[in-house]
């Protein structure tokens, strides 16, 4: 990296914004240097509505009140986009988290922002990832329209497009750091309910456990979705959830993954380039993750963060730190996803 | 990931030999009762009434052991046969009990072919879910104190 | 019922292009949206082309609609997507927000299928803005159309994708490039060799999906032909019918004839069937997944019961 080209220090490290997708995952974010944590309710209202993960009433207020005592704070996320039978429930789900006092909902719909600037003026509004805005004119109609402080950007822009972006919204811009990839521009993918009549933007997950079948034959083993087979492993494969868009299938005779092979995203080595030109915050992913995955990955990067804060310059990424989150990783190997142009 | 992670750790080959010639039963009931006792009143009810009725298998690959227990009535039971239970996992001793400390990640393990869950996928992320929900701390800190015991160069 | 041709999703050659839109000039649809969608690399026609393009069709009567990118991730995409807003000619279809932005307040629009209308607020708050016409997003099934519908803005139009292979996903890579062991950058055009994607199958066989560059298509074809007094009575005004590379004149003279109720259910899918280059499917307008058929599974029995006889 040519330190010449960068601009002044920031005032501030990135902020580390770490998932929780239950109490033990939270106090490990707040424990290792979180600060935010994001989490969502135990329904459809989030992007992670998977059986026995994400928080009631009781353990939020336990969660809010333990991550404030010790200085982090608490962001709900309610970024799926609420279907026209049950639009009372993501209204419901606005108030609770506003009376709640959480310290920022994070919001994919256009409605539902509207309704939360509306009845909640005090409440931080962030901007979800899911809610596709991918250009600081995107980014620009939430602000002026809603309030929007924060916007997380989908996972498409290359770093030089990011840094566009950032120069030319007053919003806070939080990017995706770490974790499971995915290769579609979130959102706007309706693949999972092709072949399950569940997605993200409808049901608050991709790929739902219910629609997935594991069987052992005698060659392989096959992971269906809905009925659709997505891999067959043989004894040397590493097996992985069998979301769509990591399946191996056949076009024209060749089978391979014609979308992506299994990654994480993992962009330690871009801090300074990100802290430079002014990235707000940097959000790992995995809410559905154990807490041992949460206090492995918020560790590492509060370590990264803090010596890029302290030496931009002489930051290099430590072999330790690498170690530790490939030995969490989904698939073992890391990208800079679309940061890095020649992946697109 | 470096090479040690990677490599399961097994029990001693005697220790295998001495599980195999153990009786089922016996290990089941300690195991139900142990469950009965840590765990059962930290499950959500709602969680154990969407157990209700199911068989779950535990194989320890290195002792030779399968524990087999059924939730009946918000209880953990001791079974001595299933013919086709909604889970089974399998995995050595060592990672059990690192996943028991929260010292292993089970999505690393199931990544990596060391846990192998067979069955019903949701089922099994319920009740992943629910164990990463659950604080013992007493329990977890006397398990990583004596897996560090255990560890080479530990102790 | 009014019948429009949705946007072109695939890359044609540009002579097939001006010979396509030649012929739909005569055929009996009220709209036509035009202009690139998918891939900002794509340009065989120009803008200036799609406007070209519309005139001649709006001299064969029809309504013209340019369309913008449904992913904007340059400066280039954005320039492309102001001088679509700014064009003096033709309404314009919203694909992202940075498009409603620059149209809000100006002048009437069509909200496209990518804005993600799932409910009434939503709609409502684009109605505010200028919007007089909606397109649902393909996952929304009859019944939430229908609820949004009654629970919307009064006077907006509605418009449902109802003929095509579904466009499910969009991305920053390019399959069709990575396919072809090529990066989005250097993808030497390549999706130009499929005018109507490239299929992928899985493992076992089955037909399943299909690349269009950016775009994830589904293989089946959504057919709501069957469906059109149902739609009608949700409150559907406008049924898009998605260009395919072949027979695309008789699949919308089939539409219309079924939407203007000379032919039975049967006969428009028995009609249908052999115009589609691939089975069909209706699964998300009934609320079920959307690769399946519900009109298949229904009339499963009625050929079998003949084969057997």
């Amino acid at each position: 990296m040519n330190a010449a080209v960068l601009p002044q220090p920031a005032a501030r490290p990135m902020k580390l914004v770490c998932p929780a997708g239950t109490p033990p995952a939270l106090k490990a974010a707040v424990d290792n240097g979180a600060d935010d944590v994001y989490l969502g309710f135990k329904d459809e209202t989030n992007a992670r509505n998977f059986a026995g993960l994400n928080f009631d009433d009781r353990s939020l207020r336990e969660g809010i009140d333990y991550a404030h005592r010790k200085g982090a704070q608490v962001l709900v996320a309610l970024n799926t986009y609420p279907q026209p039978e049950s639009w009372r429930k993501w209204q419901a789900a606005v108030n609770r988290a506003a009376s709640l006092g959480v310290d920022a909902i994070i919001v994919a719909d256009a409605g539902l922002l509207a309704y939360a600037a509306k009845a909640h003026p005090q409440l931080r509004l962030h901007l979800s990832v899911q809610g596709s805005a991918t250009s600081h004119e995107a980014i620009n109609f939430y602000h002026e329209r809603f309030g929007i402080r924060r916007a997380v950007l989908p996972r498409v822009l290359s770093v030089e497009q990011a840094e566009k972006v950032i120069a030319r919204t007053p919003v806070e811009i939080e990017v995706f750091g770490f974790g499971s990839l995915s290769i579609m521009v979130e959102g706007r993918c309706a693949l999972s309910s092709y072949a399950t009549g569940e997605s993200p933007n409808t049901h608050g997950g991709c790929s739902p456990a219910k629609a997935i079948r594991w069987q052992q034959r005698p060659d392989a083993l096959e992971s269906r979705l809905g009925g659709v087979l997505i891999d067959r492993f043989g004894a040397e494969d590493h097996p992985g959830y069998p979301t769509l868009c990591r399946g191996r299938f056949v076009v024209n005779g060749d089978t391979y993954y014609p979308f992506e092979e299994p990654t994480s995203l993992n962009t330690l080595e871009l801090l300074p380039r990100l802290q430079a030109m002014g990235v707000a915050a940097i959000k790992i992913e995995g809410r559905q993750r154990s807490p041992v995955y949460v206090e492995t990955v918020t560790r590492v990067w509060r370590e990264a963060l803090d010596a890029c804060f302290r030496d931009r310059e002489r930051f290099r990424v430590k072999p330790a730190w690498q170690d530790a989150l490939a030995g969490i990783s989904e698939g073992h190997q890391c990208t800079l996803g679309a940061y890095h142009r020649p992946w697109k | 990931m470096n090479a040690a992670a990677n490599a399961p750790r097994k029990l001693p080959g005697p220790v295998r030999a001495v599980g195999r010639r153990l009786p089922r039963m016996p290990a089941s009931i300690a195991f139900a009762t142990a469950l009965n006792l840590t765990l059962r009143r930290k499950f959500p009810a709602d969680v154990l009434d969407r157990l209700e009725g199911h068989t779950f298998a535990i194989v320890v690959e290195d002792a030779g052991v399968e524990l087999l227990f059924r939730v009946r009535a918000r209880r953990f039971v001791p079974v001595a046969q299933a013919a086709e239970p909604v889970l089974r996992f399998r995995a050595v001793a060592w990672d059990y009990a690192t996943l028991a400390a929260r010292e292993a990640d089970p999505d690393t393990l199931f990544f990596n072919r060391r846990l192998l869950v067979e069955g019903d996928t949701e089922i099994a992320l319920l009740v992943k879910n629910t164990l990463d929900t659950i604080d013992i701390p007493r329990t977890r800190g006397i398990l990583r104190r004596v897996l560090r015991a255990a560890a080479p160069g530990g102790g | 019922m009014k019948l429009s041709l949705g946007p072109l999703l695939y890359y044609w050659p540009r002579e097939s292009v001006l010979d396509f839109y030649r012929q739909a000039a005569s055929w009996p649809v009220d709209t036509v949206y035009l202009g690139e969608t998918v891939c900002s690399r794509r340009r065989e026609l120009k803008l200036s082309d799609w406007i070209a393009i519309g005139e001649a069709l709006a001299g064969a009567g029809k309504e013209v609609v340019l369309s913008t990118y449904e992913l904007i991730e340059s400066d280039a995409d954005l320039r492309t997507m102001h001088a679509v807003v700014a064009n003096a000619a033709f309404r314009v279809e919203a694909n992202d927000m940075a498009a409603v932005r620059a149209l809000a307040g100006n002048v009437p629009f069509v909200a496209g299928p990518f804005l993600n209308v799932y409910n009434a607020a939503t709609l409502s708050l684009l109605a505010e803005l200028g919007a007089v016409r909606w397109v649902a997003p393909v996952e929304l099934s009859r019944e939430g159309i229908a609820a949004v519908v009654a629970e919307g803005p009064a006077g907006i139009e509605t418009e449902v994708f109802a003929y095509g292979r579904l466009p499910l996903a969009v991305s920053a890579r390019c399959f069709t490039a990575r396919y072809n062991n090529l990066t989005k950058d250097h993808c030497e055009f390549r999706c130009i060799e499929h005018p109507d994607g490239l299929a992928l199958d899985t493992q076992d066989g089955q037909h399943f999906l299909v690349l269009n560059g950016v775009q994830t298509q589904s293989a089946a074809v959504q057919n709501l032909a069957p469906e059109i007094g149902p739609a009608r009575a949700a409150g559907v005004g406008m049924l898009r019918l998605s260009p395919q590379s072949t027979r695309m004149g008789e699949v919308v003279a089939v539409f219309r004839e079924a939407a203007d109720g000379a032919l039975s259910v049967e006969e428009t899918a028995a009609r249908l069937a052999p115009l589609m280059p691939a089975a069909a499917c209706d699964g998300y307008w009934h609320g079920k997944p959307g690769i399946v058929s519900e009109w298949g599974r229904a009339h499963e029995r009625v050929p079998q019961a003949e084969s057997h006889a």
